[in-house]
This record gives structure tokens, C-alpha cells and sequence, in this order.
């Protein structure tokens, strides 16, 4: 009675919507006192001033299995199947990460296979970072895509099975899909035009760096494109284009028409007690920018 | 090595080889190979003594021979 799916809703891969989340699971759920307390007659409106006051996700955690709330707003969204248009509103909503994640759970588990490709994966450019409640009661840091990401390729996260999805490559083989663009493309079409070599040396030192960072990683193969990981800029080591601009800079620190020009001479007269401070000032000068470029590079090299 | 038994009271009885210093969430995977269901879906009690996955059988001197009770989550 109380914890009946409502009526009009449709039958979800064939069953029940609540059933989605697993029987033992559902019934530590319907025991929790957050259920209890703040899932009451919640409406869809309701649901969104919860979602806000959410602070991680998580699913079940502690060796009492305690289902964490965003869990149980997942079922409780599941009881009232809100409508299509709102779990859209939750998924493109800026403000609140957490209602986003909701949102794009939900989605996970209810919509089609069009659909959840269709709405998740802009937000895979969404990179901001959210606690996840993990099975021992710690917190650990995620960020959005990497959720995003969890929830399009594995099959049990937050401790829900998930519905089958259709591969990617299948859908776009029956015109439903468009393949995927990803905002890196720009970045590694800058990329292919500088020089190669210089490049892939850098690389090879960045890698063990970026094989940590999963935040840029695309989604499918794209065969015409080269086989190379998208390194993300800050990584990236000065191109030539870079380099020869820097030596330039050096140059015109270094040139003795600097020194010469009316403008330092009219400082100088005015500094006068300062005379012989300027004078060591100008090679401190050289050195302190030589010491600083030779530190640039090692920022860029280092990432 | 050290074999463990344990019980689920609904027909599910398996006896699992492990080491004493492997964790209770090792022994929870060995458990899964044998029995089928998931890993992260058993738990073992002794009462209401629930084992946590992070800490060895060592620690919680389970020795060779001793039931332990399986449940699911």
C-alpha cells in the first residue's frame, strides 16, 4: 500500500519500474529511516527541492547495507515515474550537480537506448567533481564525466544493475544515432597540425600522467583518425611555434637598444639615488629571466 | 591454506580454501567463483557479527574449519 508503483505508470523492460533496483536492496530501502522520513508522498515537484539538498552519491555502504539518499530518491523517482520532460529538466539543469547525476541515473535506467545516448553524453564535457559514498563509509572524489562515463559502460553501479544498453556502434549502423563528435576533436585537429615528432617524444613522458587523468577520453574509435590519446593542453609540451616565440622574447630582453631607448633615460634621471641599484638591476634582470624560461619549460615538460 | 565453510541455511554450502592472511573480501570473491552470485552481493556474519570486507581472517581468527554464516545484500 504504501509503497506501491502509482498506477498509470507504464511498465518499464517489462516490469515494474521499482523493480529495477534489486529485491534486497528495495527492502533495506523501504526500512531506512530517509524513506521513511523525507520520501513521504513525495510529488515530482517535491522531489526536486530533495534532489537539491543532496550532497554525494552513493549507494549502499556500511555492513548494515544503509542505502544512501540519492539511492533512495532514485527509487522513490522510480515509484512515481515522473514525467519525461522533467528527468530531462534534471539532466540539463546547470546549477546542481547532484540533480544532474540524479537525473542522468534515472535516465540510465528508464529511457531507451537512443535517448540515454542522446542526453548523457554532453555531459561527458561536464568535469566538476562529486563525493561518492563508497561500500566502506569513505568518501571518494568523482567527477561528472567519469560517472557519466561508469554508467554507459559497466553493468552494476551505485549497486543497481543496470538495464542492457545498446552498443553504440549498432545504433549508428541503423542511422539512429549520429557518430559521436567530441569536444577534443578540435583540440587533437590543433594538435595534428604542429610538428609530429617533437610531439610524440612528449608524450611518452606525459603518458604515465594521463593515464591517471581519465577526463579526456573519447567514447568509440574513430578509425580515420590516428591512434593517438588526446593529451590535455596544460600537458602538452611547447610547440616549435611556442619555442621560437619565447627566444624571441629573450632577445628583446637582452637587447642593448633597450637600455638605450629615451624612456630609460628620462627614468634615470629622475632615480637618482637608485643609480647604482639600476645598474646591477639590469644583469640581475637577464639572469632572473633566463632562470625564469628554463622554468617554463620544465612546468611544460613536467605537466 | 585454510578451508572455510560456509553456510547459507536455504542449500547453499561451500567449503573455500584461502590463506589466513587473505582479507574477507578475497574470501568473498572465492565464495562467488564457487556459489555463482556476485561479490559484492554476500555477506558474511557470524550472528550478528558482520565481517568487514578490508580486515583478515587472521585478525578476525577465523581458522580452519569455522562455519560462517552467508547472506546476500
Amino acid at each position: 500500500m504504501a509503497n506501491r508503483t502509482v498506477k498509470e505508470a507504464p511498465t518499464i523492460k517489462g516490469t515494474n519500474p521499482q523493480y529495477l533496483i534489486e529485491k534486497i536492496i528495495r527492502s533495506r530501502i523501504y526500512d531506512c529511516r530517509y524513506w521513511k522520513e523525507d520520501c513521504f508522498a513525495l510529488t515530482a515537484e517535491l522531489i526536486v527541492d530533495k534532489a537539491v539538498e543532496l550532497k554525494h552519491i552513493g549507494g549502499v555502504s556500511g555492513g548494515n547495507i544503509r542505502p544512501s539518499p540519492f539511492l533512495c530518491l532514485i527509487l522513490k523517482m522510480l515509484q512515481i515515474v515522473p514525467e519525461k520532460d522533467i528527468v530531462v529538466e534534471f539532466i540539463k539543469n546547470e546549477e546542481f550537480k547532484y540533480v544532474r547525476a540524479l537525473g542522468a541515473f534515472y535516465m540510465r535506467l528508464v529511457g531507451t537506448s537512443v535517448e540515454i545516448y542522446k542526453y548523457l553524453e554532453p555531459l561527458y564535457n561536464d568535469y566538476r567533481k562529486m563525493k561518492r559514498l563508497n561500500r566502506e563509509e569513505k568518501f571518494e572524489l568523482l567527477h561528472m564525466d567519469e560517472f557519466i562515463d561508469e554508467l554507459l559502460r559497466e553493468e552494476r553501479v551505485l549497486d543497481v544493475q543496470l538495464p542492457r544498453l545498446q552498443k553504440r556502434t549498432v545504433l549508428e549502423e541503423n542511422n539512429q544515432l549520429e557518430p559521436r563528435q567530441s569536444v577534443l576533436d578540435e583540440d587533437i585537429d590543433d594538435d595534428n597540425e604542429l610538428s609530429d615528432e617533437a610531439e610524440e617524444e612528449d608524450e611518452k613522458k606525459v603518458k604515465p600522467k594521463e593515464k591517471t587523468s581519465e577526463k579526456s577520453k573519447k567514447n568509440w574509435k574513430d578509425y580515420d583518425k590516428p591512434e593517438r590519446s588526446p593529451s590535455p593542453r596544460y600537458a602538452r609540451s611547447s610547440s616549435p611555434r611556442e619555442k621560437s616565440s619565447k627566444k624571441r622574447r629573450r632577445s628583446r630582453s637582452r637587447s642593448k637598444s633597450r637600455s638605450r631607448s629615451p624612456t630609460r633615460e628620462n627614468k634615470k634621471k629622475h632615480s637618482s639615488r637608485h643609480e647604482h641599484r639600476d645598474k646591477k638591476d639590469r644583469d640581475r634582470d637577464r639572469d632572473r629571466d633566463r632562470g625564469r624560461e628554463k622554468e617554463k619549460d620544465i612546468y611544460n615538460y613536467q605537466g | 591454506m585454510i578451508e572455510v565453510i560456509c553456510n547459507d541455511r536455504l542449500g547453499k554450502k561451500v567449503r573455500v580454501k584461502c590463506n589466513p592472511d587473505d582479507t574477507i573480501g578475497d574470501l568473498k570473491k572465492l565464495i562467488a567463483a564457487q556459489t555463482g552470485t556476485k561479490s559484492e552481493k554476500i555477506v558474511l556474519k557470524k550472528w550478528y557479527n558482520i565481517f568487514k570486507d578490508n580486515i583478515t581472517l587472521a585478525d578476525y581468527e577465523i581458522h580452519d574449519g569455522m562455519n560462517i554464516e552467508l547472506y546476500y545484500q
